[in-house]
Order: C-alpha cells, then sequence, then structure tokens
C-alpha cells in the first residue's frame, strides 16, 4: 500500500497523525539509519537507541516538516547529530569492532551473497571479504568528519549534493573529505594487497 | 612502499578520480579524465585501486535494528498520538420543542502498538452509545446523535 508513496507524502500523513505511514517511513529507512550510525559509534545497542531517538524526533518534528527538502537528507542529518552528540558525549574514539558486522561464525554471509551473485569464483569471494574487513577497519579509524562521508557516499550510496545537505557544508568540502577518506582507504587496501603478495 | 613523485597532470587528475569514478564531474572533465586515463597506466592502476575499495565498502553488511527496537518506537509513538476531541451533537425532540445540545469528550486511541485496522465510522460509536444511555432518563425525548471528531494536541 505504501510502497509506490514517496517519503515527502508519507511525512504528509504523519503528519496528520497517520501512524501507520510512519511506521511506513520507518521500515524504509530504518536499515540505513541504523547502519549510518552504528558506523559512526562503533557499538551496536547505541546505534539501535540513536535510530530509535532519530526517527522519534522525526515524528515529534512531523507538523513543522516541509517537502521543500528531500526527507532522507533531513533524516540523516538528525542522525548524524545525535551520532557526533553521542560521540562527544563518550570524548572516546570509537574502538575496532569488526566482528559486530560479521555473523556468530565469522562469516560475512551479505558479502558472499552479493559477490556470489555476480558471479565471482570462491577466491575472489574471499578477497572481497577480507578486504571489506580491512576497510572496515580502517573506516573505523578515520576522524569523524572522513568517516561520515565515506560512509554516506561508499555505503549508503548518497550523491554529492546529498551529502553536502546532510553536513551542511558546500560540494566541494564533500569532495575534499572524501579524497582524504579515499586516500587513507586506498592506502590500508594497497598494503593489505602487498602483504598479500609476499 | 616507496611512491614516486607524481607529475601535475596525473596529480590533478588522481584528485578528481573519486568524482569520476562516483559520475560527478562536469561532461567536460569526465571526457578529460578520461582521455588522461587511455594514455596513463599509473592514472589507470589508482582508479582501478579507488574501484575496488569503493566496490569492497559497497559490500559491506549492513546492519539491522532488531524488532524489539520498532516495538518501543512505535508504542512510544502511539503513547505521544494527540487526544481526540469528539464533539456529540444531539438534537432532541419534546413534544413540539426541539433542543440541540452539544457536548464535548475526550478519546484516546489504544495505547500500544500495533493498532487495530481502522473501520470508518466506528471510532465513536461506543462514545455515541454511552451517550444515549447515560441521556435515556429524558422522557418523551427522540435522540439523533452524531458525533463529529477534532484531532487536537490536549
Amino acid at each position: 500500500m505504501w510502497d509506490d508513496l514517496p517519503d515527502e507524502s508519507l511525512m504528509q500523513r504523519a503528519a496528520g497523525n497517520d501512524v501507520h505511514a510512519f511506521d511506513a517511513l520507518f521500515q524504509r529507512h530504518r536499515r540505513a539509519v541504523f547502519s549510518f550510525t552504528f558506523r559512526m559509534v562503533a557499538d551496536s545497542p547505541a546505534a539501535e537507541d540513536l535510530t530509535q531517538e532519530c526517527f522519534l524526533r522525526v515524528w515529534r518534528a512531523r507538523e513543522r516538516y516541509q517537502p521543500t527538502a528531500a526527507f532522507r537528507t533531513w533524516l540523516f542529518t538528525i542522525a548524524r547529530r545525535l551520532a557526533l552528540d553521542e560521540l562527544k558525549g563518550r570524548q572516546t574514539h570509537p574502538t575496532l569492532l569488526a566482528a559486530d558486522t560479521t555473523g556468530e561464525d565469522g562469516s560475512t554471509a551479505a558479502v558472499e551473497s552479493v559477490a556470489g551473485g555476480e558471479g565471482a569464483n570462491p577466491q575472489e569471494i574471499v578477497v572481497a571479504r577480507e578486504l571489506s574487513r580491512v576497510l572496515d577497519q580502517a573506516l573505523r579509524a578515520l576522524p569523524d568528519e572522513l568517516r561520515e562521508a565515506a560512509v554516506l557516499r561508499d555505503v549508503e550510496g548518497m550523491s554529492y549534493e546529498e551529502i553536502a545537505g546532510v553536513l551542511g557544508c558546500p560540494i566541494g568540502t564533500v569532495k575534499s573529505r572524501l579524497n582524504a577518506a579515499r586516500k587513507r582507504l586506498q592506502a590500508a587496501a594497497r598494503e593489505w594487497l602487498e602483504e598479500k603478495r609476499t | 612502499m616507496s611512491e614516486t613523485p607524481l607529475v601535475p597532470e596525473c596529480e590533478a587528475v588522481q584528485a578528481e578520480l573519486g568524482a569520476y569514478l562516483d559520475g560527478e564531474l562536469a561532461a567536460a572533465e569526465q571526457t578529460a579524465v578520461q582521455r588522461h586515463l587511455e594514455t596513463c597506466a599509473a592514472c589507470r592502476e589508482e582508479l582501478a585501486l579507488l574501484r575496488l575499495v569503493a566496490h569492497s565498502l559497497s559490500l559491506a553488511p549492513r546492519p539491522e535494528p532488531s524488532e524489539t527496537m520498532r516495538q518501543r518506537l512505535m508504542d512510544q509513538v502511539v503513547a505521544e498520538l494527540p487526544v481526540h476531541r469528539v464533539t456529540l451533537i444531539c438534537t432532541e425532540r419534546h413534544g413540539d420543542e426541539v433542543l440541540h445540545r452539544r457536548e464535548m469528550r475526550l478519546m484516546r486511541e489504544p495505547a500500544r502498538w500495533p493498532l487495530p485496522a481502522p473501520i470508518p465510522g466506528s471510532a465513536f460509536d461506543h462514545l455515541v452509545q454511552q451517550y444515549r444511555q447515560e441521556t435515556s432518563h429524558r422522557a418523551n425525548c427522540y435522540q439523533v446523535v452524531e458525533s463529529t471528531r477534532r484531532s487536537d494536541h490536549e
């Protein structure tokens, strides 16, 4: 019923206290918001709390929402602010919790399914899985402002314009932050590939 | 690993490779980078590494929040729904005399998610029935009761 409706229409219904429309919005974006906050704070229970708080703020602001702004940009602006507040509150850098994104047996099922779906051979799947772990750790080691840009682009697939809207900065700044983040990620990948060769 | 210094042209192109890969360059810039790549093995190698990194990141698992979180959120959302002000409009006939009464009552939605499926017109039936019972002692009284709803904050 809700699949055909754009976010902005669902939000307008939510503004009229339509809880089902709001739930549809939540279902549509919960994974992306959780994934983003998780990569920012590297703590699953904290990321759940942030995701819940993010959507609660959307609900409470439903009457003030103006459809002139893209809903997703607005949603991630709230999520980002919450994640940064959480990090500021902790005054610590997120620890490396690569195991949190893997299954109980240590396998990254999502990596295998996607890589396998593209006709990759078993060796390529192993390489993709291992590199994905290396990059996940490198991503978590980035400064907050570089990590958020890299996650929004490379994990969430946002355009530069959308990212600029979320971060509240010019597109040029997005580009330079992405370049800086990718340089470090490329360095980690290069190092790993060289270790593998030797 | 020892890195050889880049020639200025390669340096300029490599600063644009990310945007090139993301399709975020203007058409002219995109073409210029493409032309350079056709002749420069070092920049092609850099692009391949960038592509591998971007691809691997896109394969990273995207964890999902728990179902209990959804329940907690939606319980909170439902609990914050505004109270409905329901205006009951009653027309009473007492012989030749007609009386109009208006009465405002408050009604809350159920406080737990999921809400029952909405059935048009049924939400106020119990209020109307209640009103009829409360006023049934009025003698010679024929009642027509209608209800209107206005959602409002408390």
